[in-house]
């Protein structure tokens, strides 16, 4: 088998295509639109990828203000206390009286879970935080009492 | 400032998200990628569609061009690996059909590109060329058309100039047995 300076010194190299076959392959052009296609294309191509990139970070970002929402109400819930709470729940409710501690506490024991499963879903999509809350970064208080005006709105 | 400057700073725009740049490599690369991906897949319609691809993959791969090599290796590489690709995936060879090249180039190239009897030229090397493997038609091409230097051959498919050499040797003689064969009924002059 021949070695890279065997065919070094063979001379001047031989091309089997003539100038005219040459030349006849090297007239052929790409066509005319194809540049504007191209450009479409990585057009398209980059305006998806910004879409990718910015639409993950907002609904991270949303889920977790929805979250840390969620956190602040409880930690509200447990500074603020029963009584707050209960005449809350008893402004959304004819059913609870003032001096019915123990169903006050089972208001705020069911005002507990059914918030966290309230957040919990909220993190599952923005929009639906968006829709029931409006604006991210409203304060926990804002966003309790939303939640417990729905709540009575509900009953 | 020289074409690979020019070429570079392209690419960097690319990389910035600049579309436009992709415009100016086009028309410095454009009819090159379009051709050799016609040569070695040996459709029309085919070579338009990897030309397309292989310019969206300039654009997204822009930010990894290294600099070692020349803008115009790295993209050549790239046509070639893509068209290799291609073929491989699709377990087949370029269309033969001389007919079939001539009439899918428009009116408007025939009168860009010259003659019809250069286009009937090209056609009848194109139907040799389809008749060669993969790897000896890339060589072959490279060399004998787009007239790169054995070690940009080397650097586009990753192989010593001294593989180079043998390969195109071997992928000549094959070109010119075929040409021997078919020398009468297809009128290809072997010189």
């Amino acid at each position: 088998m021949k070695n890279y300076n065997d065919y070094q010194n063979e001379g001047p190299e031989e091309h089997v295509l003539s100038e005219d076959q040459r030349d006849s392959l090297l007239t052929i052009k790409a066509p005319a639109d194809l540049r504007g296609r191209i450009q479409q294309r990585v057009a398209e191509s980059r305006n998806a990828v910004i879409g990718k990139r910015t639409g993950f970070p907002q609904l991270a970002a949303a889920g977790l203000l929805g979250f840390l929402s969620f956190l602040g109400a409880q930690a509200l819930v447990g500074q603020l206390g029963g009584p707050r709470v209960a005449s809350l729940e008893a402004n959304n409710s004819s059913t609870n009286s003032s001096t019915d501690q123990p169903a006050a506490d089972a208001s705020q024991s069911d005002l507990v879970r059914d918030y966290h499963l309230q957040g919990v879903a909220l993190l599952s999509t923005s929009d639906r935080y968006l829709d029931t809350f409006g604006p991210v970064g409203q304060s926990p208080e804002v966003v309790l009492a939303t939640y417990l005006h729905e709540r009575g709105g509900q009953k | 400032m020289t074409e690979n400057q020019k070429d570079l700073a392209a690419l960097k725009r690319c990389q910035a998200g600049d579309v436009g740049a992709v415009g100016m490599l086009f028309d410095h690369f454009g009819d090159r990628v379009f051709r050799l991906s016609l040569n070695l897949l040996g459709c029309h319609a085919e070579a338009e569609d990897a030309t397309q691809e292989i310019f969206l993959r300039i654009y997204d791969k822009a930010g990894t061009f290294a600099g070692r090599s020349k803008v115009s290796t790295w993209v050549h590489r790239l046509t070639v690996n893509f068209c290799l690709n291609l073929l491989k995936a699709r377990k087949r060879r370029p269309l033969t059909l001389v007919d079939g090249v001539l009439e899918q180039r428009s009116s408007a190239e025939l009168d860009a590109s010259g003659s019809m009897e250069q286009c009937e030229t090209a056609a009848l090397v194109h139907s040799l060329l389809a008749r060669l493997p993969a790897e000896a038609r890339t060589i072959f091409v490279l060399r004998e058309v787009d007239g790169c230097s054995y070690q940009d051959i080397g650097e586009i498919l990753d192989i010593a100039p001294g593989t180079v050499m043998s390969r195109l040797s071997r992928a000549r003689d094959k070109f010119r047995q075929l040409a021997s064969a078919s020398a009468e009924s297809l009128g290809v002059k072997v010189e």
